[in-house]
């Protein structure tokens, strides 16, 4: 499903990502870039599913001109942060019409 | 005829030229195996075959492969040099398929064992053949693969390489390059320490060491975080490309149960000392001053 402006409101854990835990904390290495970043537990849940289930959505939450969701609270917050560390990506337009 | 192994990669080597083949057979003792080399997890025991014919300016050089030529021309020291080099690569892919491979060294000295984890040209092949010529086991100077399921650390206890700056730093344990090769390798000497094991072992410490000529005979040695240590061996990984999260899960467990720490000394005997003396618990940042 896509908003008014035809943007994706689903995203997928970008490619070549894993998660880990360390002492507790949670990281996520980046291969393409060759960088391991420390996240939140709820950031690491959200890749997970992500990359579990193929994909997930932003519920009541439609995305920018930029392809980030615009809220700042909640879910859709952090998807927005692993959007601009490029763990996560939007779905190109399209792919996934026929969604709910 | 001789078998060997590399961690999960079976070979043979040969040459035509008997200076060669007795180099050969000198260079790669470490890595003989009692029992003739068996494939390893469906692959199949690698055969190298050096030829030469030496004949003034017709001679003649190549390397092949099981049955592909990887050389064929007319410099003589280049199918040693591409041998090195394809057992090396051909090792970490065939081992990379069952476990993380670390560009790394090894060594064991009672129960502290070290890995080194570092950028060619740090000077951890230095390091690691002062260590493995003063008492310590010699695990690698290259290759150190971890075992996903138990996190144990096997090395290829290969023949160190040493640039010529160093040479005069060790007296025993070359490998004898005859006349013949001499002019095939006139910058590399290969060095064999007495104690060299590619049994699995039991790391302790990941020890990330930095040649510093200005700290001279001052050692200063700071514990590492654990997100450091991690990016440190995510970085001299192989295999993370291939299997990211193999390597990942893998390393992170082996950075929980290790200490870890950064080595910086320009000296080889006061960075030894250091090495021998880490906490084997705990973690404090020390400084200090080796008497000269």
């Amino acid at each position: 499903m896509q908003d008014e402006a035809g943007h994706p409101r689903r995203v997928r854990s970008s490619p070549r990502i894993a998660t880990a835990t360390i002492h507790g904390r949670h990281v996520a290495l980046d291969v393409r870039r060759r960088l391991l970043l420390e996240i939140s537990p709820e950031a690491a849940d959200l890749i997970r599913e992500a990359s579990e289930a193929g994909e997930v959505g932003v519920p009541g939450e439609s995305f920018a001109e930029t392809g980030i969701p615009s809220s700042s609270s909640g879910r859709a917050a952090i998807i927005r942060d692993l959007l601009s560390a490029g763990l996560l990506e939007p779905l190109p337009p399209g792919s996934d019409l026929g969604r709910p | 005829m001789t078998d060997y192994r590399a961690l999960d990669h079976p070979f043979r080597a040969t040459s035509n030229e008997p200076a060669v083949a007795t180099f050969l057979d000198e260079l790669l003792r470490p890595l003989r195996e009692e029992v003739p080399a068996e494939p390893a997890h469906g692959s199949e025991v690698t055969a190298y075959h050096l030829a030469y014919r030496l004949e003034g300016e017709e001679e003649m050089a190549r390397l092949s492969v099981d049955d592909e030529t990887v050389y064929r021309g007319r410099r003589p020291d280049r199918p040693l040099r591409q041998f090195l080099h394809e057992l090396n690569r051909r090792c970490m892919t065939q081992t990379a398929q069952r476990r993380p491979v670390l560009h790394a060294a090894a060594a064991k000295l009672g129960d502290r064992a070290i890995v080194l984890p570092q950028a060619p040209r740090a000077g951890k092949s230095t390091l690691v053949a002062r260590l493995a010529t003063g008492g310590w086991g010699y695990g690698t100077d290259e290759l150190v693969a971890i075992d996903p399921a138990n996190l144990a650390a096997s090395g290829v206890p290969r023949a160190i390489t040493l640039r010529p700056d160093v040479w005069s730093l060790f007296h025993e344990g070359w490998v004898p390059t005859p006349p013949e090769l001499s002019r095939f390798l006139p910058d590399r000497r290969f060095l064999i320490p007495p104690d060299c094991t590619d049994e699995p072992i039991d790391l302790t410490h990941v020890v990330l060491y930095v040649y510093d000529a200005h700290l001279a005979e001052d050692v200063d040695l700071r514990p590492l975080e654990p997100i450091e240590t991690l990016r440190a061996l995510l970085g001299a990984s192989f295999s993370v490309g291939d299997h990211p999260q193999r390597d990942l899960t893998t390393l992170a467990r082996l950075t929980e149960r290790v200490g870890a720490w950064q080595l910086r000394s320009g000296s080889l005997e006061a960075a030894c000392a250091a090495l021998a003396e880490l906490p084997m618990s705990g973690r404090q940042s020390t400084s200090r001053t080796t008497a000269t």
